[in-house]
């Protein structure tokens, strides 16, 4: 199917998210590539943020009305926008929110999808989408059948390219109320704003050879906050009780691809492996050098990440000429 | 009032993580053996919420649906003895190669057959991990959806439900029939009973074909073009350090020779 690309930039209450930003270049390159347009869903809020009026996108689109909240709502702005843009092809970061949000665009408009897409290529005129699968034992590509769309879930952090901004005009779109819907009855919304694991450039995690949760709020967070990331844990550690399951890396966690991951007193069972395979480079400290995260390790330092980690973050800091 | 409330949990049978899966170069599709075949750990989480809403309410049933090979039979059997009242596989050589559209059409048409007041889903899965599965049957299905639930209960009649993500709490409700994911931060899935493991043996699943559901004429909307192992991952340094700062020196030295700090 020929057509136009649409991405989606998923809003909270501090704007539009990284995740979906991430992919304004990419958008951009495609259509290029297939020399057709490319714009963007605003979704989660009704305005757009203000660092979206100057992209690499020819239009934004974004709800006249209505609960941006809802989910419902996000599903179908981002519907409408399709419609509106003639783009069968919708750019997804792969946060929660948007993984929900292309399952309801998909079956608004008959869609096939691709998921954990880490390259998007365009070949012979048709978008083509590798993506890691099993855990990251296979690399898989896929294209959609010709007479259909495709919804592409992208891990976010995955794309470094830049494209040429310039103002980009934003078209209002009505959002009908459905019949019959799910009410939010209450809704809080925590105002610290944190770096989502998923969208951080480096992650600290911890494991269970941590001995406890002191470290986590310590010196763990500490080398995440001179680097500009967030701390994860082990399942082990959220089994615990030391860290909540929002910063579990791994199979029943979530799937990170941070440039730098540091694994700290984590062995690296193949559960935890398949969380944070595909990140950068990854560093490794712990008192074991027979660990399993030592086959996929680019540094693996023995020695004791009480003494070890603290006093990197005091050379970081002293390099950056951070107080 | 929802009397007796109808539950159907769809699970879906994956490759054990810890076995190395096989795929078959020729027909590009995983070579699945039973015993490395599980339940998905995510849709557990939805079995144990299906479970509990029985427990208030013990008139209800829990039905447990899924679309998958003849060889996941033994792993679905498992679910017997978690107390399921009945187990509906989908089984037929059309299903196989089916990509997530056409799975959930599938499933769509299964449920619609089942007339469940509430579906519930798990919010991934651990080979595809897509996570878009609830809301695309949602869509397809036409039914309000809540999802990533850390609590599902039922008040005066309405079904309501607690999400608490990325910094968000909300509390939803929704009268029936809705579909709903459940999270990983709901109760963890209960352990069988000696008394249902020992009646699960005599308990089989319904199997359901391509012609039973009238659907032999869907096709994927997505193809595969190439499977490939992933590139291997350059082989590592291992440092041995005493001193402390001799080991940050030398992991600040890789960083900086990298330009990640």
């Amino acid at each position: 199917m020929i057509g136009n690309v649409l991405v989606v930039l998923e809003h909270d209450a501090h704007g539009a998210r990284a995740a979906g930003l991430g992919l304004l270049a990419p958008a951009a390159r495609i259509a290029r590539e297939l020399g057709v347009t490319a714009s963007g869903a605003v979704v989660g809020a009704l305005a757009p943020d203000a660092r979206l009026l100057e992209s690499p996108l020819g239009r934004l689109y974004a709800a006249e009305s209505g609960v941006a909240e809802a989910l419902a709502h996000a599903i179908d702005l981002t519907v409408a926008a399709a419609r509106a843009a003639e783009a069968p092809i919708i750019l997804i970061a792969e946060t929660t929110r948007g993984r929900e949000l292309a399952g309801g665009v998909a079956a608004a408009l008959r869609a096939g999808l691709g998921t954990a897409a880490h390259a998007l290529r365009v070949c012979a005129g048709r978008l083509e989408v590798t993506a890691a699968k099993l855990g990251g034992s296979v690399v898989t590509t896929c294209a959609a059948r010709p007479e259909y769309p495709l919804v592409v879930l992208v891990r976010p952090n995955t794309f470094r390219e830049h494209e040429a901004a310039s103002a980009t005009p934003v078209t209002k779109l009505l959002v009908p109320v459905r019949a019959r819907d799910v009410s939010i009855e209450e809704r809080r919304e925590s105002e610290e704003q944190t770096i989502m694991l998923e969208e951080a450039d480096v992650v600290v995690s911890g494991g269970r050879g941590l001995g406890g949760p002191e470290p986590f709020r310590t010196w763990l967070a500490d080398l995440a906050a001179v680097c500009g990331g967030a701390v994860g844990a082990s399942r082990a550690v959220v089994d615990a009780g030391w860290a909540p399951h929002a910063q579990q890396v791994g199979q029943t966690g979530k799937t990170v691809r941070p440039r730098l991951y540091f694994a700290v007193a984590i062995s690296g069972a193949i559960q935890h492996r398949v969380g944070m395979r595909m990140a950068g480079s990854i560093v490794a400290i712990n008192k074991e050098a027979e660990i399993p995260l030592a086959e996929i390790a680019d540094l693996l330092v023995v020695g004791d990440a009480f003494a070890v980690v603290p006093e990197l973050t005091r050379l970081i800091r002293q390099q950056k000429g951070m107080p | 009032v929802i009397d007796p409330l109808k539950i159907v949990v769809c699970m879906k049978p994956v490759p054990d993580t810890a076995a190395t899966p096989r795929i078959d170069l020729a027909s590009k599709r995983l070579v699945r053996l039973p015993g490395e075949t599980i339940l998905n750990p995510f849709d557990e989480f939805a079995l144990e919420a299906a479970l509990r809403l029985r427990d208030a309410a013990p008139e209800a049933t829990v039905s447990v649906l899924a679309l998958a090979p003849g060889g996941a039979k033994e792993a679905l059997r498992k679910v017997f003895a978690l107390g399921v009242d009945a187990v509906v596989h989908l089984c037929d050589e059309h299903f196989e190669g089916s990509d997530g559209l056409m799975t959930a059409e599938i499933l769509a048409v299964a449920l619609r057959r089942l007339e469940p007041d509430l579906v519930l889903c798990g919010t991934e899965s651990t080979d595809g991990g897509g996570g878009y599965l609830p809301t695309l049957l949602a869509g397809l299905l036409d039914l309000p959806a809540m999802t990533a639930l850390r609590a599902l209960r039922i008040e005066a009649g309405r079904f309501v439900g607690e999400r608490d993500i990325d910094a968000v709490f909300t509390r939803l409700s929704c009268d029936p029939p809705l579909l709903a994911s459940i999270g990983k931060a709901a109760p963890l899935p209960r352990y069988a009973s000696l008394k249902n493991i020992m009646a699960a043996k005599k308990k089989e699943a319904q199997i359901w074909s391509a012609a039973d559901l009238g659907v032999t004429s869907y096709t994927p909307a997505t193809e595969l073009l190439r499977i490939e192992p992933p590139p291997a991952r350059g082989v590592g340094r291992v440092a041995k350090h005493e001193d402390p700062t001799t080991a940050a020196e030398a992991i600040l030295a890789f960083l900086n020779e990298r330009h990640l700090v």
